[in-house]
Parts: C-alpha cells; structure tokens; sequence
C-alpha cells in the first residue's frame, strides 16, 4: 500500500479535465482529499465531482489566492492531494455554516465530526490533527478558535483564511457542500507520526508598547497614546496621514509567545482616526512589539524544513498555508522560484489571507507534515 | 486567588510541558497574559478574574478553589 501522498496540480480551465486530472493525480483511494483551486475555478462544483468519485473519502477545501504544489506555484489553478489509508486511519469532516450564528454553526459540524470520532475532547492530540479553512470576509477567526477551544483545547486545527487577491472572496468547500461565511472542517486520525508547524522568519525588535485599548482587530492606544502616532515615529514619517501599506508592511507588530513571533499585521484601511487596522485581534493589555525579519524566506525555510527532517525523516507529503504576504515578499525579493523548489516532498497548499494554528495569525507558515 | 495557583491548578490538569505550553499559548491570545511570565503581582484583579474565566470555558480549573 502507498504511504505517500499523492497529489496533481491543473491549470486546465475545462471543469471536466479538470476532474480527470484530480483523479488521476490523487488516486484510487484515499482516506482523505484536500484541495484548493482560484476563484475563476469552479471549485464548488469540482468538489461536488471529486466527493462523487470517491465517495469513501472525506474531503475538504477551500479557494485561494495561490495554489501551490512541489516546485510549482499559481494563481487561478486547482491542486488536490490524496491522503492514502497508510497514513490516515480516520478522517470526517464538517461545514459550519455560520448563517444563523457562529456558535450554532460550530455545534452543528462538531456534532458530525463527532459521529465518527466521539468526544474530540478524547482524542489524543499525538495521532490526532484537524484542518481548518475560514472564509476571511467576516472576521470570524478569532472567535472560531475560542470556540473549538473550548470544546477541545488540546486538539490542534491548523490551516488558513480563503481569499483571492483584493479578498473580497473566499469560499470553503468539503464533501457535503460550499459557503461562503463559516468554516470548513475535517479531523485526520494518523497512522503515522506527523509534525505540526508553524514558521515565521520575523523576530521582536526591543521596540515594544502595552496595548492598551483594542477593541478586536482595532487597535486604538498603545501605552496610552493614539496606535497611529506611535507607528508614524516608529516607521519615520511625520504623521499618521503618511502611513501606508509600504510603510507598515515590513514593520509589523506582534505578540511574542514561547520566544516566537505571532504577527498581527495591519490589514485596508490600515488606519483611521488614530487607530490601526489590523488583520488579527490582540487582547487588551497584550504586550506588543514591532518586528523585523530575522532572515530571508528562503533562509528560513531550509531551516524550517531541516528541522522538520531531523523529527520525521522525509516527508511523506505536506499541506503549507503560505501567508499571500510571504508571497508578496517573495517576489519582489526575486526568490519565489527558489523557495518553492525547497520542498523535495508531496506537497500541496495555498496562499492564505491569516494563517490558523491554536488562534488567527498572519505572515506565517502553517504546514502539516506526515512522516 | 492568585496567577501562581491558577497555573498550579493548571499543570496538575495537563499531562505534558507541550500541552501546558499549548494551552498558555490559547490564555495569551485571549487574554494577553503569559501564565510562563506574569508574575502575582502584575496582574489586576480583573484580568486574573479573565484569565480564570478563560480556563474554565475550556474546561479546566472546574474543582478550583479559591
């Protein structure tokens, strides 16, 4: 039996051959799909005909703003990945439609989740994993991630927000439909050891502020002074007018948590009367600091990747959610084709707008990694 | 109550040093306290009180005794 992962990426636009390649790339029968595609891509649809021609398989989705694939990237492409039984004992999966309330939209999915795995709160987080995808129109991912983790909190959800470039868009599919304001879901018993991820190349400056009035992705003080001022002195323009996304972009703010950076980059309109957009929520009374790269991209993940080597040997595949601001960076820095020839692996992913592992972050990696 | 019995109560829930870390880092999103960091006589009462509130809705600390 195949252990590794399979995979196919398309840049074909027929939705039919679309599908024959799918399934001629993920194989004959996985435990478990996951696929991503471009908006211009019938992705609902297409999910609707893979689920169709494996219906033993639980699959899971969502549109990006990229589709990425070992040594390839794309805009308005589609790539799923098959996970063969040898490696997935188990996998379910859930839509929770928010449309009626986060909350009850949540209750439902982890009710189904919970028809093939039991109580979540049993499962054992070493041979458990769950994949999670946000629409990012609604702001719904700080508030998803308290939720689950009350219902589960040792059971980690890693993935990303749905987007495509100007996210005005996103889209979350899994064998049982596609919406647009929730999330998607699935849980993956493995059979074999896995390595969860999450890799930033920014580190704290010694520039940090107590944030002291926020109200969720608004922040309005930082010790006690308009966000806007301090991040004007800070970045070096005269006045919060002068603030732009150029200007914040490569100076953003974060929390610091087990030494490690946790962005919470600004996100349109960037700023307004004094306070900051941001695309993430910080807490009131959050310590914050501004951050600087500690190293290139591309430094960073051949040692992302050595280190996840030296704990699983070599990978049987990988799912990355690549923030779309890494990949900004990447090609206005040159190296977007050299980063993406790093993974020697299966690999499939996309570009995300905030990256989801325990809470909602942004200008990160989150990956999964099955040895 | 004090920040140093919440995380008492706390690592005698969880199994591993991973899974404290875990949840510490769920208590730092929520509430900007690190429970490795904070010391006793950082934090208001309120934000103790929120902290607390935050382990309970995960469902630790349910036999917490003040």
């Amino acid at each position: 039996m195949s252990e590794s992962m399979r995979y196919a990426h398309v840049r074909e636009t027929d939705e039919a051959s679309i599908a024959d390649a799918l399934v001629a790339g993920v194989g004959p029968d996985p435990a478990a799909i996951v696929m991503f595609y471009g908006s211009e891509r019938p992705g609902a649809s297409l999910s609707r005909r893979i689920a169709a021609a494996y219906p033993k398989a639980a699959l899971i989705g969502c549109m990006g703003a990229s589709e990425l694939s070992t040594g390839q990237h794309a805009a308005q492409s589609v790539v799923a990945a098959g996970l063969p039984r040898g490696l997935v004992a188990r996998a379910a999966v859930a839509l929770a439609d928010y449309g009626d309330g986060l909350e009850r939209g949540i209750a439902r999915a982890l009710r189904e989740l919970e028809q093939t795995f039991g109580p979540l709160t049993s499962l054992d987080p070493a041979t458990h994993v769950g994949l999670i995808f946000l629409d990012s129109n609604h702001a719904i991912e700080e508030r998803t991630h308290v939720v689950l983790g009350n219902h589960a909190p040792l059971l980690p959800f890693v993935g990303g927000s749905s987007c495509r470039f100007g996210f005005d868009r996103s889209e979350v599919v899994t064998s049982n439909g596609a919406i647009t304001h929730g999330c998607a879901l699935m849980v993956l018993e493995l059979s074999r050891p896995f390595h969860v991820s999450r890799s930033c190349h920014f580190g704290p400056t010694s520039t940090r502020f107590i944030a002291t009035r926020v109200e969720g992705r608004m922040l309005h003080e930082l010790d006690g002074r308009p966000a806007a001022e301090v991040y004007a002195e800070y970045v070096g323009v005269a006045h919060p007018s002068e603030l732009t996304y150029l200007n914040l972009m490569p100076n953003p703010i974060g929390l610091v948590i087990d030494g490690e950076a946790w962005l919470r980059q600004v996100w349109p309109p960037i700023q307004s009367n004094g306070t900051i957009h941001l695309g993430c929520a910080i807490a009131e009374g959050s310590e914050l600091f501004f951050m600087k790269p500690k190293t290139d991209l591309v430094t960073s993940m051949q040692a992302e990747l050595r280190g996840v080597k030296h704990l699983l040997g070599q990978p049987r595949g990988a799912l990355f959610f690549d923030c779309v601001g890494r990949r900004s960076e990447l090609e206005i820095t040159g190296a977007l084709d050299r980063y993406m020839q790093l993974p020697d692996f299966p690999m499939i992913g996309f570009n995300t707008a905030g990256e989801s592992w325990i809470g909602h972050m942004a200008q990160t990696l989150t990956a999964v990694y099955f040895g | 109550m004090t920040l140093r019995a919440l995380k008492q109560a706390l690592v005698a829930e969880l199994s591993s040093d991973t899974a404290f870390r875990f949840i510490n880092t769920r208590v730092i999103l929520r509430t900007g306290v690190d429970l490795q960091r904070a010391g006793d006589d950082e934090l208001s009462a309120e934000r103790l009180s929120l902290v607390r509130k935050e382990l309970q809705e995960m469902g630790f600390l349910r036999g917490f005794d003040e």
